[in-house]
């Protein structure tokens, strides 16, 4: 937290290895975020880029409020938001490209393999509505914890802990007999 | 594991499993670039924003200077303090952070130099006594005396019988918002702590450290030189034996040989001397003409605010509102402050104006500008925007003139390769070169 303060403080003078290192310290966090929200390794590294591209923009006058990873984990959760909203619009057929297809729901008797197993978690994240989805990547693998996200997003912390509750139950009954105990 | 762990976990190695990480690395070197490219020309678009805002750098009197550059150098002392972490095995700094662990105040003597004029000045600092945050200090020269408790300050010129009075060194306008800097760096713990190093370090660039004796002691000490930005310079040494800082120098862009004569010699460096609380006290002169900052502070906030939003318009390419906007700061506030901000506005509406691409309009409010606050520090700014102005209009013999003042006030007020001299420059070789 310390360190990114003074980071940000070159940053804000100009100091593009404060912006390197800003980089390299939060990107394996923000891929593994933007992965988690979108499909297609494109998609990701653009919605990354452009996250990275428009924090850039903001040098010389840019505020820290809250910590840095926090606020670069939210922008890119906003911006692959966006990215599923402007699919939309485009049409269904292209959302498909870039949402992996709703959970399948097993057979409670068939055994399947790591790989299976991960696809289908993958696919019945996305299959949640997408607050829990944003809740529960940000918490889990953003890091992030509630009250982050509630002060990055703006929205009460009992709203966000509840999204991730519902968000978490629901890939429990999706997910039904493949979660040992 | 619980069913949510177990779940969570899943998703961890789900997610980082299927996201292509391996794919990320080709990714890295566009995002850093494209990045890199878009900070620098913001970086350049503030810049070039901020230099037409006079309203910080007209009050950078050679007094102001003087009193930041001490603070710098006590800042230095403070960081030397508990640079634990950087010590290569021969400086053991380590001891350096046990030897002033007990340090609860410095005094530092030396000289100021402004424009080959030395000024000897005496600068006291201990942490504030009431256990609120900040520092006590003292800094005394020939022209002026600085007294600061806590957030309370007190800044008196002898010459004039004037005192200034500040009820928050760190919200106030003016010069002693210099001081802001060093707050920002306290604020982290009143005194001396690691983290102070570490602000240190990190903002710091070209750290080195070399061994050897000191010529004025003969003793085994470390030499350390390093810079803040590009004009900022710093070279102090640090006893082997006592671990204790005993000499610093503070260069600027008014010493821009590393050689020659710095901004700012800090010769001798007392630790532990026994202050007493009278020197952190000050006994308002008789007679003396008071100016007390409490009471114009909430209009200052107002004119501050007002004065942000107009800049915030300004650089979000808002030229009409930011140009409103400053023009209320002019009405409003016409002397406040000896009338920086509203030379501030107009000068700036004359830069919103050619945005706007209304070079005659830009032209009638600096002159204006001049007309009113032309005695003010800093208006050689002003005098580089005119010769853009009448640039714009194909008004060479004009713009000349301009570009010409602007280098002739700014002549040993200004760093002469920065802005405005450098682009004054710039622009009269452009003129003369067409």
């Amino acid at each position: 937290m310390f360190e990114d303060r003074l980071l940000v403080r070159r940053f804000n003078a100009g100091d593009t290895q404060a912006l390197r290192r800003i980089y390299e310290k939060y990107r394996s966090d923000l891929f593994h975020v933007a992965g988690a929200l979108l499909n297609g390794p494109a998609v990701v590294e653009d919605v990354v880029h452009d996250v990275f591209v428009a924090f850039a923009s903001q040098a010389g006058h840019f505020e820290l409020k809250g910590s840095l990873k926090g606020y670069l984990a939210i922008c890119v959760a906003n911006r692959a938001r966006n990215v599923i909203r402007q699919a939309r619009q485009i049409g269904p057929e292209r959302l498909a490209e870039r949402r992996p297809e709703p959970a399948r729901q097993p057979d409670s008797s068939e055994l399947v393999s790591d790989a299976e197993l991960h696809q289908r978690v993958r696919a019945a994240l996305a299959g949640l509505a997408p607050e829990q989805h944003q809740a529960i990547v940000l918490h889990v693998l953003g890091s992030l914890r509630f009250r982050e996200i509630a002060r990055q997003t703006g929205e009460p912390i009992n709203t966000v802990k509840s999204r991730y509750r519902y968000g978490i139950a629901k890939l429990r009954s999706l997910l039904d007999g493949q979660v040992e105990p | 594991m619980n069913r949510p762990k177990r779940i969570q976990s899943l998703i961890k190695v789900a997610c980082r499993k299927g996201s292509g990480e391996s794919d990320w690395t080709s990714a890295d070197e566009r995002i850093v670039s494209d990045a890199s490219t878009v900070m620098r020309q913001a970086c350049t678009h503030n810049q070039r924003v901020t230099r037409v805002c006079i309203w910080r750098t007209i009050m950078k009197n050679r007094r102001t200077r003087l009193a930041t550059a001490a603070a710098l150098a006590a800042a230095v002392v403070l960081s030397v303090a508990v640079m634990d972490w950087l010590a290569p095995p021969a400086w053991a700094i380590g001891q350096t952070v046990n030897a002033l662990k007990g340090v609860r105040s410095i005094v530092i003597r030396g000289v100021g130099y402004d424009n080959g004029t030395a000024d000897p000045f005496t600068l006291s600092i201990r942490p504030s006594q009431d256990g609120a945050e900040g520092l006590d200090m003292r800094v005394e020269c020939q022209e002026q005396l600085i007294v600061v408790q806590g957030k309370k300050a007190w800044v008196y010129w002898p010459d004039k019988n004037v005192v200034n009075i500040y009820d928050d060194v760190t919200t106030s306008y003016g010069m002693m918002r210099d001081l802001k800097w060093w707050y920002d760096l306290a604020a982290l713990n009143p005194w001396v702590t690691g983290k102070i190093l570490a602000a240190t370090k990190h903002i710091a660039k070209d750290w080195e450290e070399a061994y050897g004796q000191d010529e004025r002691t003969g003793r085994d000490s470390v030499f350390v030189t390093c810079a803040y930005g590009s004009e900022s310079r710093f070279w102090f040494v640090c006893d082997l034996e006592t671990k204790l800082i005993v000499e610093a120098k503070y260069w600027n862009w008014s010493s821009p040989d590393p050689e020659g004569q710095p901004a700012c010699h800090a010769t001798s460096f007392a630790y532990n001397e026994d202050l007493n609380d009278a020197v952190f006290e000050f006994q308002i002169p008789e007679d003396a003409k008071i100016v007390d900052k409490a009471k114009t502070r909430k209009v200052e906030q107002e004119a501050r605010v007002l004065s942000d939003r107009a800049e915030r318009l300004f650089m979000e390419g808002k030229y009409a509102a930011s140009i409103d906007t400053y023009q209320q700061v002019y009405d409003r506030f016409p002397d406040l402050t000896d009338g920086v901000p509203a030379s501030t506005a107009l000068c700036m509406m004359g830069s919103a104006y050619r945005m706007l691409g209304k070079p005659q309009k830009a032209i009638e409010v600096l002159r204006k500008q001049l007309a009113e606050y032309g005695h003010l520090e800093g208006c050689e700014s002003t005098h580089y925007s005119l010769g853009l102005a009448y640039m714009d209009m194909g008004e060479k013999e004009e713009a000349l003139k301009a570009f010409e003042r602007c280098l002739a006030m700014g002549e040993g007020r200004r760093d002469p390769e920065g802005f405005p001299l450098k682009n004054a420059r710039d622009a009269i070789a452009q003129l003369k070169g067409e």
